[in-house]
């Protein structure tokens, strides 16, 4: 049965996949340009901006929806969970403006010595978001667990990519503190998209997991 | 408005109008008996009115003057034995009815009360004489007896009714509050019944107070005033039948005003009734 | 009262109508100076449940009870148990208000009193006072005290009715739908007053209403078709429900 909060919940859940798909595009070209050393961060600040823009719409549906069916249970706990991935998303957006902007900060670096590639890292964050947001789509308890797995990659990829820079021979200083902070901030994302996982989590079972 | 619509619109009102005139013509046509009747007892009896003829009692043949004194006194004697008679069997039926509706002895009761209630009272007085004359004679007991059987199943019904209209979540809340169920029935179901019984009580007198039958039948006719239970009174609805037919002026004078002391009376028992069921209670 | 940490605890409890069964094996435990609300949709027994904590259920004919209600870990249903004495101890409050006809604001509150044998006017003034103040209308009636209980208005007559079960000084209060028949402000009024009697009081109240048990109660129960089908907090029944017919219900998603 239908009811009057079910078109409001799917309102929301509509900005949300919007606000993701930004947010994927806003990750992909912060990785291009940094790989290439380009300057990308008025697009992606557009797009960041956008999506704070539709965060504070979702906020706003869900507050509205609140007080007027006054939610109980599953819709209750679906709202929370809306309101606080609102949030999640944001960041994403937010670290991929980062990103962007370390080079504007730090200038341009040379690269010297042994080749350092995150595409590995970037490969599995961008694939823990997109299992994020599919949770987002619809209830399926098998994602959790790929997510779980590719969370912990994730992490050990971080801190192995941390003790390499670390080793890398005759590096310009520039580049390590552009490397360090890159992937610490894919790091950050991927959390994000673990927290996502737990809010829809509980909204979907009630059931309280933390996958990190 | 298209014109067909126009033209039952037209019809509708005129309908409408007739109606209205029809009823209010049925109205009036009711209520000129009713003020004729008054005019006619009034202007017939007040004209002889005075202190004397309340206090004394009817004269004899030839003899002039006398008064109704005797039969007001008798009347009232009489209505007051039968509701110390009917009244409390009345309320009690009553009780029993709306209370203890549970068994099944209780809609043979309400069926026999309906039945009764609808009875000639001619029918009743032959049976308060076969009862009460056949023994101890012609007395105002048989008479009282007589009217209380008429007043039980007007008093019953009433009485059912008024408790009836007591919503069950009173009784409810008043047992919640852990009073006792004969507690509850004595101190809050009948004290909020208490208007509809009082009428119900005035309903019956009013009723029995003009009835003449069964008097004729358990007293007949007595012109001294009230000399003990096992005698008859006098009273004023028989006065009228006796004294209209008569030959003497001053006889007819005083049916006039016996009819215009009973109207009277029943006027303002209804008058009494009015000002108890005024203030509506929930 | 010491060593029983709840005031009710219901314990196989079936109720009847006649031959039909209305409460299937209720059982549940009541605390003591907390609001618990019982809900569930009509017909599911919920009023049955609440009128077979102080033995109104067998004033109905053909009514009856098997099982057992502890009250301070009594069995109100043991043979030696007057029903009278147990309806006095636990006040009750119905969905309609329903002040007693043809009496003062005053005799509503103290008949209760009155009739179980206290005469003593001082006692009595002080009783009503008493009552009137916990049920927030002293203010409102002080005045005029032998103003007819009928001339209020609904939501005054209903916190009448709540003082009425109040003065003969209850151990706790059951409320059956107590706000159904009351608009929005009177609503709040008689809410903020189960809060606060709750202090005192084991109250248990039904509800059609899933806002107002989440709005005043500590502890709900959900009943369905005569059985208990989820009994816990209140926060963790409404945002949380255990079974889905539970979560079906307070989504308003019942088919």
């Amino acid at each position: 049965m239908s009811k009057p909060i079910d078109s409001g919940l799917r309102q929301i859940k509509t900005l949300l996949q919007k606000m993701g798909g930004l947010a994927m595009e806003s990750i992909k070209l912060s990785i291009h340009a940094f790989n290439k050393q380009e300057d990308a961060h008025i697009q992606i600040e557009a797009w960041s901006n956008m999506i704070l823009i539709l965060s504070e719409e979702v906020e706003d549906k869900a507050t509205e929806l609140m007080a007027l069916h006054q939610p109980m249970a599953k819709d209750l706990r679906t709202l929370k969970a809306y309101i606080k991935i609102s949030y999640d998303i944001e960041r994403f957006g937010r670290y991929a403006l980062d990103i962007s902007e370390i080079q504007r900060t730090i200038g341009r670096w040379e690269i010297r010595g042994a080749v350092f590639s995150i595409d590995e890292l970037v490969s599995k964050v961008m694939r823990i978001v997109s299992l994020a947001l599919s949770l987002v789509e619809e209830e399926d308890q098998s994602i959790i667990w790929e997510l779980a797995s590719v969370e912990s990659e994730i992490d050990s990829l971080h801190l192995r990519g941390l003790k390499a820079l670390i080793e890398l021979k005759d590096a310009d200083p520039k580049q390590l503190i552009a490397y360090a902070l890159t992937i610490r901030y894919l790091e950050r994302i991927a959390d994000h998209a673990c927290y996502i996982a737990e809010s829809m989590t509980y909204a979907y079972t009630g059931k309280r997991i933390t996958l990190r | 408005m298209r014109g067909s619509e126009m033209y039952h619109y037209r019809m509708r009102r005129l309908v409408d109008g007739l109606m209205r005139v029809l009823v209010w013509l049925a109205l009036v046509v009711a209520l000129i008996p009713l003020f004729s009747i008054l005019g006619e007892v009034f202007s017939k009896g007040a004209p002889h009115l005075n202190m004397d003829v309340l206090i004394s009692p009817m004269p004899t043949v030839g003899e002039q003057g006398g008064g109704i004194g005797n039969a007001i006194q008798g009347t009232l004697i009489t209505i007051f034995l039968a509701s110390i008679i009917g009244v409390p069997l009345g309320v009690l039926s009553g009780i029993f009815l709306s209370e203890y509706g549970e068994f099944k002895l209780s809609s043979a009761v309400r069926f026999f009360n309906d039945v009764l209630s609808g009875f000639p009272s001619i029918v009743i007085g032959i049976f308060s004489y076969t009862i009460i004359v056949t023994s101890i004679g012609f007395s105002v007991m048989a008479a009282a007896f007589a009217l209380a059987i008429i007043m039980i199943p007007i008093i019953t019904r009433t009485t059912e009714e008024a408790l009836k209209i007591v919503p069950l979540t009173v009784r409810e809340a008043a047992l919640a509050l852990g009073i006792s169920r004969w507690k509850t029935l004595i101190y809050i179901v009948i004290r909020g019944a208490k208007r509809g019984i009082a009428t119900g009580i005035l309903l019956a007198i009013a009723r029995v107070a003009g009835e003449s039958a069964p008097i004729l039948i358990t007293m007949g006719y007595w012109r001294w005033w009230f000399s003990g239970l096992n005698k008859p009174v006098a009273n004023l609805a028989l006065n009228i039948y006796l004294f209209a037919v008569s030959p003497f002026d001053n006889w007819r004078n005083l049916a006039w005003l016996s009819a215009l002391t009973l109207t009277a009376m029943i006027l303002m028992i209804n008058v009494v009734m009015r000002i108890f069921t005024k203030e509506k209670y929930i | 009262m010491m060593g029983h940490p709840y005031k009710f605890e219901v314990e196989k409890l079936d109720a009847y109508f006649g031959e039909k069964k209305v409460l299937n094996n209720i059982n549940m435990k009541i605390r003591d100076k907390a609001v618990t609300a019982i809900i569930g949709p009509s017909g599911c027994g919920k009023t049955t449940l609440l009128r077979c904590l102080n033995r109104m259920h067998e004033i109905i004919p053909g009514a009856r009870v098997h099982g057992k209600v502890l009250f301070n870990g009594v069995n109100i249903y043991d043979d030696e148990i007057d029903p009278v004495t147990i309806r006095r101890k636990i006040g009750m409050v119905f969905q309609k208000p329903n002040p007693f006809p043809m009496m003062s604001i005053y005799e509503n509150v103290a008949i209760g009193l009155k009739l179980n044998g206290v005469r003593e006017r001082k006692k009595l003034d002080s009783a009503v006072e008493r009552a009137l103040k916990m049920a927030n209308l002293w203010d409102e009636v002080k005045n005029d005290l032998h103003r007819s209980g009928a001339s209020l208005s609904g939501g005054q007559q209903q916190r009448l009715c709540i003082a009425r079960a109040l003065a003969v000084e209850p151990e706790a209060i059951l409320m059956d739908e107590p706000c159904s028949a009351l608009d929005p402000i009177a609503t709040e009024k008689i809410e903020s007053l189960i809060r606060n009697l709750a202090e005192e009081y084991a109250v248990i109240i039904v509800t059609h209403n899933m806002q107002q048990a989440a709005r005043v109660s500590d502890f709900t129960a959900f009943l369905y078709l005569g059985e208990l089908i989820e009994y816990g907090t209140t926060k963790e029944l409404f945002e949380n429900p255990k079974n889905p017919l539970t979560e079906k219900y307070i989504t308003g998603r019942f088919g």
